[in-house]
């Protein structure tokens, strides 16, 4: 458990720093171009490390191709999420967008076995939304006085 | 009012979309393995992300983005999201859950935001560490240990 709690919390180092570096090349190149950079030099980085390993190419087994969409959704949100940061703003895409993660992590969450479990989990689901809130004012206010 | 109604559900629909990837990689990587699904799934977004620069190219050149020659490093932002694709694969399929590997995750992601803006890595604007920056972080760890406490 404890290793696992760590290998999420690097999760999350690796997803910021992924953020900011592909955040900082889409200010030169815009969000659809740095995208695309992001997508084939990670797919570039895993085949050459699949082959340093020897690991061979393995394809889904069930006949079901759901399990293929997952890569899809991923460059598909890069459309979405510009669209609505052009509108809303940063702030509020943030905080609507991890509310919609979180909630529809639980739905989809099949390790949920208790009405109990399910009731602390959206507490937990609360404080976190009220965090990123938090964040994100303290974050414009921030900016609001140095300017 | 009304089209700010309209792009707020886009966005949280866009973020159930990023929990519904993160669920369906792990549910692809029990068939493969975690490397594969990083993959896999690298190598499909490539398709889509390329199709979409494609066809948003002529409206982004207009806009003028920024201009001179961009940091090497910048160009390697799919290296730690490999690795995303990996770890994500491993914690979900573990005690931890779905809902466990997106609270600690973004744990993750503030911890190393506060730390990236404080030393101002990357190019970020640097800004002085003040105490209350812990304030958020610490509603989301606590709300994460609430998450992960029932797996005990």
């Amino acid at each position: 458990m404890t290793l696992y709690i760590l290998l999420a919390l690097l999760n999350g180092v690796c997803i910021a720093i992924s953020r900011i570096w592909n955040g900082q090349l889409a200010s030169y190149y815009g969000a659809f171009k740095a995208s695309y950079v992001n997508h084939i030099i990670g797919f570039i980085f895993l085949s050459m490390v699949m082959l340093l390993l020897l690991e061979p190419p393995q394809f889904s087994t069930s006949s079901n191709m759901f399990v293929y969409l997952g890569g899809f959704i991923g460059a598909f949100y890069v459309a979405i999420n510009s669209l609505v940061m052009s509108r809303l703003g940063s702030t509020n895409t943030m905080i609507l967008v991890i509310t919609g993660q979180m909630g529809f992590g639980l739905l989809l969450d099949s390790s949920t076995n208790s009405s109990r479990e399910l009731l602390i989990k959206v507490l937990g689901i609360m404080f976190i939304v009220i965090g990123v809130y938090l964040k994100q004012a303290i974050q414009h206010k921030q900016a609001s006085l140095a300017s | 009012m009304k089209s700010i109604n309209r792009y707020s559900i886009l966005a949280i629909i866009g973020g159930g979309l990023l929990a519904l990837m993160i669920n369906i990689n792990s549910q692809l990587s029990l068939e493969t393995s975690a490397m594969n699904a990083s993959w896999i799934a690298h190598g499909l977004g490539s398709l889509l992300a390329f199709g979409l620069f494609y066809m948003t190219k002529e409206t982004m050149d207009s806009s003028s983005p920024i201009h001179g020659s961009v940091p090497k490093l910048y160009y390697l932002g799919g290296l730690p999201g490999a690795f995303t694709v990996i770890l994500a694969s491993i914690t979900v399929n573990s005690a931890i859950g779905l809902s466990g590997t997106l609270a600690l995750g973004l744990i993750g992601q503030l911890a190393c935001s506060i730390l990236c803006e404080a030393l101002g890595l990357f190019g970020l604007e640097k800004k002085k560490f003040n105490f209350i920056d812990l304030v958020p972080i610490t509603f989301v760890v606590f709300g994460s240990i609430l998450i992960i406490s029932q797996r005990y």
